[in-house]
C-alpha cells in the first residue's frame, strides 16, 4: 500500500517536472515568433530605445503598411512559386515512374548518376549556368527562376517519389494492363492519383524553398521590378540596406513572410509529417 | 563467301529485330525520363565540365585572355598567413562549422525527440511548437538574429546576458564570437531533425523494446543496444545531408557578408564573392571544384564506411 502511494507521488512529480521542462523549451522555441511580433508592433522610438522593451506601449499596426511596397515583389514570388510548385512534382513523378516500376536498359546507371547530382554543390554550377542563362537572354528575367521546373527538380525529391511509388501495390497496374491500358494511362490514371500525398509534400517543399530563396534571385535578377520578395527584403533590410534601421518595419516584413509558410504547414501538417516518414524510413 | 555474307545479313537482321524489340519495350520509359535526361545534361553535366574548364582560365564573365593553372597556384600558394592560404582558411572555416554544428544538431534533436516520444497529454502541441521556428524563412530569420544578437547593450540577448550576470558580448561584431553566435542560431531549428527522429522512433516495433524490458534491460541499456541502432539508417541519411549542406553554408552572407575580419567567410560565400563581386569567375570555378571534390570525397567515404548502419530485414 505504502509502496504504490510513494510510486504515484514519484510519478506525479516526474510528470510535472517533465511538463515544466517542456514549457521552458517551448519558451525557447517560440522566442523568434514572440520577438518578431512584439517588435513589429512597436514605434520606431520604442525599438531604438535605450532600455529594452518586451511589449509595445501601444499597438502600431500601421507598421504593416510596409507590406504594400512589397506587393509587386510578392507578385513575382507568386509566379515563381506557382510554376515551380506545380511542375517540379509533376515532372518529378514522370521521372520517378519508370525507376519505380520497370526494368529497362541502363536503369541502374541512370539512377546512380541522377542520385550522384546530390553531391554537386550549387557553387560549381552557378557560374556556367549564369553564362548559359545570359546567352539565352534569361538574365534579369523572372523566367530564370522557373525554367528549371520542367526538368524534374532535385535528386532528393525524385528519390522520395520513387520510394513512395514502390509502395503502391503492383496489382493495380497489372489489372489496368489486363484491361488494355498502356504505361501512359497507368501513369496518369493510377500512379498520379495514388501518389497525390507525396506530390503535395514535394510541392510544399518546393513552394517553401522558392518562397524563401534569395540566392537564385541574387545572382540572376538585376532590376528592381524583377525582384522576388525575399531578395528585395534582403536588399532593403540587411546591414547596408536603406531600411536597415527601421527594425519595426523589418519585423513586420519578417512576420508577413512567415505567414504563408506557417499557413501551409498548418494546413498540410499530416502530409508533411507523412512525407518525412517516407523520406526517412525506407532505403 | 556467300554463306558468310548470308550470316552477316541474318546477324544484322537479328540485331535490328532485337533493337526494335528493345525500343518497343523500353521507349515509353525513356520518354518518361526525357526531362531528366535534358535536366541532367543542361543543369549538371554541362555546368560541371564548363566549370572545370573555366577553372583553368582567367574568365571574367566576358572574355578569357589567359589559360593555365594560375588559379590553383593562387589558391594553394599566395597570401599564406599562419600556414593557411586565404582560400584554405575559408575551407577550414566551413569544415569547422560542419564538424561542430552537425553533431550538435543531431545529438540535441535526438535527445529532444526521446524527451517528446512518450505519448502524454498535450505532447502533440509541444512537438508542433518546437518545430515552428523551422518554418520561418531563412532570410527573415537571419535578419531577426542580427537584431536579437545585437552588439549593443540594448539588444535582447545582451539584456538576457546581463540578467544572468554574463558579461556583454559583441556576438556578430567580433571575430572571436561570430562563429559561435552563428552556430548557436542553429539551435532554434533542431525541430526539423526532431520530427525525423520521432518518425524513426515510432517505427521501432514496441514488441522489441517490450521483450528487452521483460528480460530486465534498463532504459539506457535498451537505448544504446536497441533504440539507437534501429535509428542508424536515419542517422546516416541525416549525416550525409548535413555534410553536403553545411559545407555549402551560405545563409550567413545575408546577415553579415564575410563577417567582421572575414570571421564568417565560408567557402561558398567566398566563391560567390570571387565570382560575382570581383568578377574573377575562373578563380571562383577553381574554388568551387575544390569544394565539389571535398563534398564528393566526404560522401563517398561515408558510404564506404557505412557498415555501422543497421538495416533490419524487412526494410531491405
Amino acid at each position: 500500500m505504502m509502496k504504490t502511494k510513494k510510486l504515484t507521488a514519484f510519478k506525479i512529480t516526474a510528470r510535472s517536472l517533465r511538463y515544466l521542462l517542456m514549457g521552458v523549451f517551448a519558451l525557447f522555441f517560440i522566442f523568434p515568433y514572440f520577438y518578431m511580433l512584439t517588435r513589429s508592433l512597436m514605434s520606431l522610438s520604442e525599438v531604438n530605445s535605450a532600455s529594452f522593451l518586451l511589449f509595445p506601449s501601444q499597438l502600431h499596426f500601421e507598421n504593416y503598411k510596409v507590406v504594400i511596397d512589397y506587393l509587386p515583389y510578392l507578385r513575382n514570388t507568386l509566379i515563381v512559386v506557382v510554376i515551380n510548385g506545380f511542375f517540379i512534382p509533376v515532372t518529378g513523378a514522370m521521372i520517378a515512374f519508370p525507376f519505380a516500376r520497370y526494368s529497362f536498359k541502363g536503369k541502374k546507371i541512370m539512377f546512380a548518376l541522377l542520385m550522384g547530382t546530390v553531391m554537386l554543390p550549387g557553387s560549381v554550377t552557378t557560374i556556367p549556368l549564369y553564362v548559359l542563362y545570359s546567352k539565352l537572354g534569361l538574365l534579369d528575367r523572372l523566367a530564370s527562376q522557373w525554367v528549371g521546373a520542367f526538368f524534374g527538380g532535385s535528386a532528393m525529391q525524385i528519390f522520395l517519389i520513387v520510394q513512395f511509388m514502390r509502395g503502391v501495390p503492383k496489382e493495380l497496374d497489372n489489372a489496368a494492363y489486363l484491361d488494355g491500358a498502356n504505361k501512359f494511362v497507368v501513369f496518369t490514371r493510377i500512379m498520379l492519383p495514388l501518389c497525390f500525398n507525396i506530390l503535395v509534400y514535394t510541392s510544399i517543399g518546393v513552394v517553401l524553398a522558392k518562397w524563401n530563396d534569395f540566392t537564385g534571385p541574387l545572382v540572376y535578377l538585376r532590376s528592381k521590378q524583377n525582384y522576388t520578395m525575399a531578395v528585395a527584403f534582403y536588399y532593403e533590410f540587411s546591414q547596408n540596406g536603406v531600411n536597415a534601421l527601421f527594425v519595426n518595419y523589418k519585423m513586420a516584413m519578417t512576420t508577413f513572410m512567415t505567414i504563408v509558410p506557417l499557413l501551409l504547414f498548418f494546413i498540410f501538417q499530416k502530409t508533411m509529417i507523412g512525407g518525412i516518414k517516407v523520406g526517412g524510413l525506407k532505403n | 563467301m556467300l554463306s558468310a555474307n548470308g550470316d552477316l545479313k541474318s546477324e544484322k537482321a537479328r540485331v535490328s529485330v532485337s533493337l526494335k524489340k528493345w525500343i518497343k519495350k523500353d521507349y515509353a520509359c525513356y520518354l518518361f525520363l526525357l526531362p531528366a535526361f535534358i535536366g541532367f545534361f543542361v543543369f549538371s553535366v554541362y555546368p560541371m565540365v564548363a566549370s572545370l574548364l573555366y577553372a583553368f582560365t582567367n574568365f571574367n564573365g566576358t572574355k578569357i585572355t589567359q589559360i593555365g593553372t594560375m588559379n590553383f597556384e593562387k589558391i594553394f600558394s599566395s597570401d599564406i598567413i599562419d600556414g593557411w592560404s586565404e582560400v584554405g582558411k575559408s575551407f577550414g572555416l566551413s569544415i569547422l562549422y560542419s564538424v561542430i554544428s552537425i553533431p550538435m544538431n543531431l545529438v540535441l534533436s535526438y535527445i529532444l525527440a526521446l524527451f517528446l516520444y512518450k505519448e502524454i497529454k498535450g505532447i502533440r502541441f509541444f512537438r508542433l511548437l518546437y518545430y515552428l521556428p523551422v518554418v520561418i524563412p531563412g532570410i527573415a530569420m537571419g535578419l531577426l538574429w542580427m537584431d536579437v544578437f545585437s552588439s549593443e547593450s540594448t539588444g535582447i540577448m545582451n539584456q538576457i546576458f546581463a540578467f544572468l550576470g554574463i558579461p556583454k558580448s559583441n556576438f556578430f561584431q567580433s571575430a572571436d564570437t561570430s562563429l559561435a553566435t552563428y552556430i548557436s542560431t542553429g539551435l532554434w531549428v533542431i525541430g526539423g531533425n526532431m520530427i525525423m527522429w520521432l518518425a524513426a522512433l515510432n517505427n521501432i516495433p514496441p514488441s522489441v523494446t517490450e521483450a528487452a524490458k521483460i528480460d530486465g534491460a534498463g532504459y539506457f541499456h535498451r537505448l544504446f543496444v536497441i533504440v539507437i541502432p534501429l535509428c542508424t539508417p536515419i542517422l546516416f541519411y541525416n549525416l550525409i545531408n548535413g555534410i553536403i549542406a553545411t559545407l555549402q553554408t551560405f545563409d550567413s552572407y545575408a546577415m553579415v557578408g564575410a563577417g567582421v575580419d572575414n570571421s564568417l567567410y565560408f567557402i561558398a560565400v567566398r566563391i560567390y564573392v570571387t565570382g560575382f563581386k570581383h568578377m574573377k569567375m575562373g578563380l571562383a570555378c577553381a574554388e568551387a571544384w575544390l569544394l565539389f571534390l571535398m563534398v564528393a570525397a566526404c560522401t563517398l567515404i561515408m558510404f564506404r564506411f557505412s557498415k555501422w548502419v543497421f538495416y533490419s530485414d524487412d526494410e531491405n
